[in-house]
């Protein structure tokens, strides 16, 4: 039985966390494999702005000719003078300190079309980059795929500012059916726009990609040594597209990484081949991953991102599954219990409660990180106090 | 080679070479604080999750108390500051934060409403708003206008204020002008004397993104009575660019004026931070062996195709280039003291090898995003290292007498610990030394820290005295050495001196290099033991090979014995390996900051070398690209560096490969003349080119070109990188190369 002062303690804990915090599920979240949220896509500059258009500079006259609206109140024929314009897009990312701006080279040509935006807050547009007038359609399909709002409930834990989408699932559906033909256009803005929402896209949104994708095209672009920072995306999307050949090259290709200490595009290769094998695959996961101590850590991460996606997802491998593999993670690596703490959290899983009692008790995790999302992970519990009450004392 | 001197003759101070130095400056206290350190108030904070902390709780994290971090967990300091400033980003400082603060004086104003964060996606609307105003450089009026930035500037000098407790901790009024021009970070910190004479707002990098602007601002600053001085920081993140020899920003070329202004203004420069370190890099000392610390190749936003640029990079090449500069033109842009910093952006800091949780917020705030190889913003967070640490030497804790400190470069850099160093240079110093009030007798009769040299009368060199004490609560001292940098005739030359060391060690009889201390460690545990080393070092040193006609700087290095690494520790707390991209182990080390000697122009003119001036006058002609071609191309040449006397083979292949083969007989090594073997040591080829009427290759990662005259039957060269020098003869091929005797002069 749990003495009295071990429970209170735990309690105590519990209620330093603090009572702001609340659960939700089911926001759109990027896909952890593919987006790292340190840049902002061309689709988050749409997503941001109030209105969008197709404009062609007349340079002798020193001024924009809107000859296609995306979004927003603005008429075509509409002038926009060239000193509110920024013509020249320039790659914004948030660097360790400051952010920072990567000219791109414009190949703009007078007469070429500009996709500029604006938001409410400002008074200058800014230039995206060129593209075709006929793709004014698709563009407006394009922002037109996000219907609502941005106000979603906030999650448990404080994720990533860039890595956040104000789209559901059923909006991101929506729009991956609309940028997938259009993934490797032969106009660049176009292809760039595409990936960028794929790349942002939640993994489960992504399989509904699933009747549309071309395997053969997949495996070329895998290949392509020019696309090879776009590896991990295609690599999930072949394991949503492909068959049972793509499965066994895949088990050989997650072989050789391991071999080579090769992380960089493991966990999408592990995530597809739960996608094409199955649950079936998860006792292989958690042994190789978990229960043999010669893993390094980025290799364990790897089996754990494709895991989320996989949980998130709800789908080919249940999430009840991906709880019951994180639970033997919990158990086989204690002092890294914490990373998966606020994920069961949000998933309401709270069969981990026990688990996780244990593992504070025990003061396994060393990390004040990890010790935090376990203790706000048992706040939340509604099992928590019976189960710290259930464990022996020590 | 190196050289220990420990003398301890006594002998008594010569008066007429005396300094006067201030009553009380014997009893100046060394002075912990942080330079650097970003708040919920910086906007890139505020978008890595730290969005609910203003700099008041800085302070407080300061002074010892619990704060929490970005993620929500508590974080506390293990040995609280004496002082520090606030450094948040001057571009839209606190807006964002502030509009969101139900009740502050910007939230009342309607361009708040623009600023109000619903959800991530405002986070993202006001980032791509507010950050496309910067790079468009049409900065939002509204939010610079006196009522926003003015009254977000007052709040922090107000702050500041309610956290300034004279005698007992300080709070400076401070900020960071954030200019990253194409992704080089030239980032500078300013701080003030005065709280209550600073502007209105401050000069950001929205007003000018270059340096000199800023010099301009401040010296306009200096002018109203209000005193300020700016701190450097991550030059070695500055892409060459912190510290340029021939042109500045706009393309100008430098001047005295550039000179004197960077001087009057940049008194010190950041030499390690959260970010890696300043002082030099394995290619620039390659016989250095403590040069490969916490080095970190990367450029800010990681922009795709390019790698930064080594030289102009690091502090100790500028101290070097400074030298040269003087010698050849007559102004040193280049004598900055040295600090430590933070940069983090999570309002507290990790200082602790055995505390760190990162500085990013929610991108490294957790081990297993510092510890999986995550990549963040291009950077392996694995890279990331504890913040450095600031010692001021004071008379007491204030911010008049802790400016003063800074200002006149009385302050020593530390990678975290708190380990305390003393420097001071004289004519005849190591007498001092051996008094009981040793320090006393050390500002009579010398300069401390960032002080430059008195003539020296009859003494024939310059002595030191050293001193370091360890922190009670980090690893033992190993040892401390004095790091020597010269310029002759435009060439640069840097040696590394032990002086005084823990232990029982010999320095070698013919390199005179003391052996590694060993170690304790015990990576599998993460643990060490101070078995090893001592408390305190002092030691005293004379310049063994002092030259009066040239210029040099002389600062102090404390190396403390070597302990686990934040990554060992925290792969011991996982149950992993740790991991191989970073060193096991560090030796945690403190820097003082430099001690200059300037020779006088009657004896810099008796050892004048031969410039490019000079053979122009004497009828000289540079070559063209057809006679370098036919001088060099498939042929090998013997050249002779007229500064040092060295006498070398270059093999210049074909297919423009070059070879440095031969250095007066022997295999070439690495010395203190720099990374100019391009690998001949072990027999790697450097790519060069004819162009232009030069020959163009590489020094460390950036071209450089010779330009070859002929003036008779003789060749002379001339570096791009020597201020006008031209140094090299090529000479005939040796008869006899003597390995033995006569290594200088074969000829």
């Amino acid at each position: 039985m749990l003495s009295s002062w071990r429970y209170t303690r735990i309690l105590g804990l519990l209620l330093g966390l603090g009572a702001s915090m609340a659960l939700a599920v089911g926001e759109g979240r990027a896909c952890a494999i593919c987006f790292s949220g340190t840049i902002v896509t061309p689709g988050q500059k749409l997503d941001s702005a109030d209105q969008a258009v197709l404009a062609v500079a007349a340079a002798s006259e020193g001024q924009f000719h809107v000859i296609a609206v995306v979004k927003g109140g603005v008429g075509v024929g509409e002038v926009i003078a060239d000193s509110v314009v920024t013509p020249g897009a320039a790659e914004i990312a948030m660097s360790m300190d400051g952010q920072t701006a990567t000219p791109k080279v414009s190949s703009a040509a007078v007469g070429e079309p500009l996709l500029l935006v604006r938001s409410r807050t400002s008074e200058t547009w800014t230039s995206i980059g060129t593209i075709g007038a006929e793709y004014a359609g698709w563009l407006r399909q394009l922002a037109a795929t996000k219907h609502g709002d941005d106000n979603q409930p906030a999650r448990l834990w404080p994720s990533k500012v860039m890595a956040w989408s104000p789209l559901t699932d059923a909006e991101w559906r929506e729009r991956l059916a609309l940028v997938w033909p259009h993934l490797e256009d032969s106009q660049a803005l176009a292809a760039e726009i595409a990936y960028g929402e794929l790349m942002r896209a939640p993994y489960g949104a992504m399989r509904t990609l699933k009747p549309r994708l071309e395997a053969e095209t997949l495996r070329n672009w895998i290949a392509d040594p020019n696309l090879a920072s776009r590896r991990s995306v295609y690599t999930l999307l072949l394991g949503i597209g492909g068959d049972q050949n793509d499965a066994a090259e895949l088990e050989k290709l997650i072989d050789q990484a391991l071999l080579a200490r090769d992380t960089a595009n493991l966990s999408a290769m592990l995530a597809a081949d739960l996608e094409l094998r199955g649950p079936a695959r998860l006792d292989w996961l958690q042994a190789a991953f978990f229960d043999d101590r010669q893993r390094t850590l980025p290799e364990i991460d790897a089996a754990l991102l494709a895991l989320s996606v996989h949980g998130a997802a709800d789908a080919t491998v249940p999430r009840e599954r991906v709880v019951e593999a994180y639970r033997s993670f919990i158990k086989a690596r204690k002092p890294m219990a914490g990373f998966v703490a606020m994920e069961l959290a949000n998933w309401k899983a709270w069969d981990a409660t026990a688990d996780y009692v244990d593992i504070i008790r025990s003061k396994a995790v060393k990390d004040p990180a990890g010790q935090f999302a376990i203790l706000s992970y048992l706040k939340s519990s509604p099992l928590t106090v019976g189960q710290a009450a259930l464990l022996p004392a020590e | 080679m190196r050289k220990s001197y420990r003398t301890t003759v006594l002998l008594a101070s010569a008066a007429s070479l005396l300094i006067c130095a201030s009553a009380n400056s014997q009893e100046r206290q060394a002075f912990f604080g942080e330079t650097h350190v970003h708040t919920g108030w910086s906007f890139d904070a505020y978008i890595f999750g730290n969005t609910k902390t203003s700099p008041a709780d800085a302070y407080k994290y300061a002074k010892g108390q619990t704060i929490k971090h970005p993620l929500g967990y508590d974080i506390k300091i293990d040995t609280p500051l004496d002082w520090m400033g606030v450094t948040d980003h001057s571009e839209y400082v606190g807006t964002v934060a502030l509009a969101n603060t139900p009740g502050s004086s910007i939230a009342k104003l309607p361009i708040a409403e623009k600023l109000i964060v619903h959800s991530p996606a405002d986070i993202q609307r006001i980032y791509l708003w507010l950050g496309g105003t910067i790079i468009d450089k049409k900065p939002i009026e509204e939010l610079i206008s006196p009522e926003v930035a003015g009254s977000v500037w007052k709040q922090n000098v107000d702050i500041a204020d309610a956290a300034n407790e004279p005698g007992k901790f300080t709070a400076f009024c401070s900020y960071e002008w954030t200019s990253t021009p194409n992704n080089r970070n030239m980032h500078r910190n300013v701080f003030f004397k005065d709280c209550a004479k600073v502007p209105v707002a401050p000069f950001s990098s929205i007003d000018s993104s270059d340096p000199s602007d800023l010099w301009n601002w401040m010296d306009g600053q200096r002018k109203d009575g209000n005193e300020l001085l700016a701190i450097s920081h991550n030059a070695n993140l500055s892409d060459g660019h912190m510290f340029p020899t021939d042109v500045d920003e706009k393309g100008r070329p430098i001047d005295a004026a550039w000179a004197a202004s960077r001087d009057r203004n940049e008194r010190l420069t950041e030499i390690k931070q959260i970010k890696g370190a300043s002082e030099t890099h394995p290619t620039l000392s390659p016989n250095d062996e403590f040069a490969n610390f916490e080095i970190l190749t990367y450029l800010l936003g990681d922009p795709a195709g390019r790698f930064p640029q080594v030289s102009g990079s690091y502090v100790r090449q500028a101290l070097k280039d400074g030298l040269s500069m003087n010698e050849a033109r007559g102004y040193n842009p280049y004598k900055p003291g040295f600090v430590g910093g933070s940069d983090s952006h999570n309002t507290g800091v990790p200082y602790r090898q055995d505390n760190f949780y990162g500085g990013h917020g929610l991108n490294d705030g957790d081990i297993k995003q510092r510890m999986s190889g995550y990549v963040f913003a291009g950077l392996d967070v694995r890279l990331e290292n504890p913040a450095g640490l600031t010692g001021i030497w004071a008379e007491e804790n204030t911010r008049a007498s802790l400016f003063d400190g800074m200002a006149r470069k009385e302050t020593f850099a530390t990678s975290g610990p708190h380990i305390k160093v003393r420097l001071f240079g004289g004519a005849d110093l190591a007498a001092a030394a051996d008094q009981e009030d040793w320090v006393k007798a050390a500002y009579a009769g010398g300069v401390p820290m960032g002080g430059d040299l008195q003539p020296l009368g009859d003494a024939k060199a310059p002595s030191f005295i050293v001193w370091a004490l360890k922190d009670p609560t980090s690893g033992n001292l190993d040892r401390i050495q004095i790091v020597k940098g010269w310029s002759k005739n435009g060439q640069s030359f840097e040696k590394i001196f032990d002086v005084t060391w823990a232990g029982n060690r010999t320095p070698d009889p013919f390199t005179g290099v003391v052996p590694p201390i060993g170690s304790t460690v015990n990576i599998s545990d993460a643990s060490y033991t101070n078995t090893i080393g001592g408390v305190e070092l002092k030691g005293t040193w004379t310049d063994p090979e002092f030259d009066p006609s040239l210029d040099a700087f002389y600062y102090a290095r404390t190396l403390e014995i070597p302990t686990p690494r934040w990554t060992t520790i925290q792969a011991k707390e996982l149950g992993i390996a740790p991991p191989d991209n970073v060193a096991a182990t560090i030796q945690e080390r403190a820097w003082s900051s430099p001690i200059w000697y300037t020779a006088t122009q009657e004896l810099r003119a008796a050892t004048k070398g031969t410039t490019v001036a000079d053979l122009k006058s004497q009828g000289a002609t540079a070559l063209d690209d057809k006679a370098l071609t036919d001088l060099i191309v498939g042929k090998s040449s013997w050249v002779r560096n007229n500064v040092t006397g060295d006498v070398f083979s270059i093999a210049w292949t074909a297919s423009g490969q070059r070879l440095i083969a031969n250095i007066n007989g022997e295999v070439p090594k690495p010395s203190e003349i720099g990374d100019v073997l391009h690998g001949g040591l072990t027999g790697q080829g450097t790519a060069y080119a004819i162009k232009d009427g030069t020959i163009v290759t590489t020094l460390g990662n950036l071209p450089y070109e010779a330009t070859v005259y002929k003036l008779g039957d003789k060749y002379f060269a001339a570096r791009s990188n020597e201020f006008g020098y031209a140094n090299y003869e090529v000479v005939p091929t040796p008869q006899m190369l003597d390995p033995v005797g006569q290594q200088k002069s074969p000829f």
